[in-house]
């Protein structure tokens, strides 16, 4: 049983400066913040950015306690202002 | 019995559209909000707005916000929401917005309510294209649980 996850994380916004999508590779069981930092360490993100940017599928914004156990997409949102 | 419309589309939107959605020989009342792209924001001349949109959730979050409008305003409540992505030029429509009621208060109330949510709540973003040439996204609101609201 593999000892990491792959995640595609889509990009968003103001985070689109960084490129549309990124895969990371991150521990199995990794939470949300683990992921925020392995984003921040790929792209040289504003860690203020991503602080305040959701992590989501395509049905809802993840919970803060999120774990990631298996390979998978995501999306990244940083502060919205539709309208 | 309610219904509910909501779109996301990269061609022009229609008050029409939302207007024949929600027509009801039930509902005396229609309200509507129109947001359209200014040629002015904080100082700076406008040319254009890009609209980024998270399409799968931007889609259930604004039926989820029409179903709890809805729910607060009265069970026979039609509501129609429409977005644009991609870019919109200045006098361009951005979003329409429609709701129908019987009477008039729940209409205002839920028309309001429906836009303050979709600006607070659904995962949409905005470029300005400024006349000097640069872009710049514009600031807005965390969907993060721990984020100061």
């Amino acid at each position: 049983m593999d000892e990491v996850v792959r995640l595609r994380l889509q990009l968003f916004g103001a985070l689109r400066d960084h490129g549309s999508e990124v895969e990371l590779v991150v521990p199995r069981g990794a939470d949300t913040a683990a992921v925020r930092g392995a984003l921040a360490e790929a792209l040289a993100i504003d860690p203020a950015l991503l602080a305040i940017s959701a992590l989501a599928n395509d049905d809802e914004v993840l919970d803060e306690s999120a774990t990631f156990e298996c390979d998978g997409v995501l999306a990244v949102l940083p502060p919205v202002c539709g309208g | 019995m309610s219904r509910i419309e909501v779109v996301v589309r990269s061609e022009s939107l229609s008050l029409d559209e939302a207007q024949r959605f929600c027509a009801d020989v039930a509902h005396g009342a229609f309200a509507s909000f129109v947001g359209n792209v200014r040629d002015r924001n904080l100082g700076r001349d406008v040319v254009a707005v890009s609209y980024d949109v998270f399409e799968p959730l931007a889609l259930k979050r604004l039926r989820t916000i029409c179903e709890e409008t809805r729910d607060a305003h009265g069970p026979s409540v039609h509501l129609f929401v429409s977005h644009r992505k991609g870019r919109v030029a200045v006098g361009e429509a951005s979003v329409v917005i429609g709701v129908s009621t019987p009477h008039r208060a729940e209409s205002f109330a839920a028309c309001r309510a429906v836009i303050e949510a979709l600006k607070h709540e659904a995962p949409i973003w905005k470029q300005e294209h400024y006349v000097d040439g640069e872009s710049e996204w514009v600031k807005g609101h965390s969907l993060c649980q721990h984020a100061e609201k």
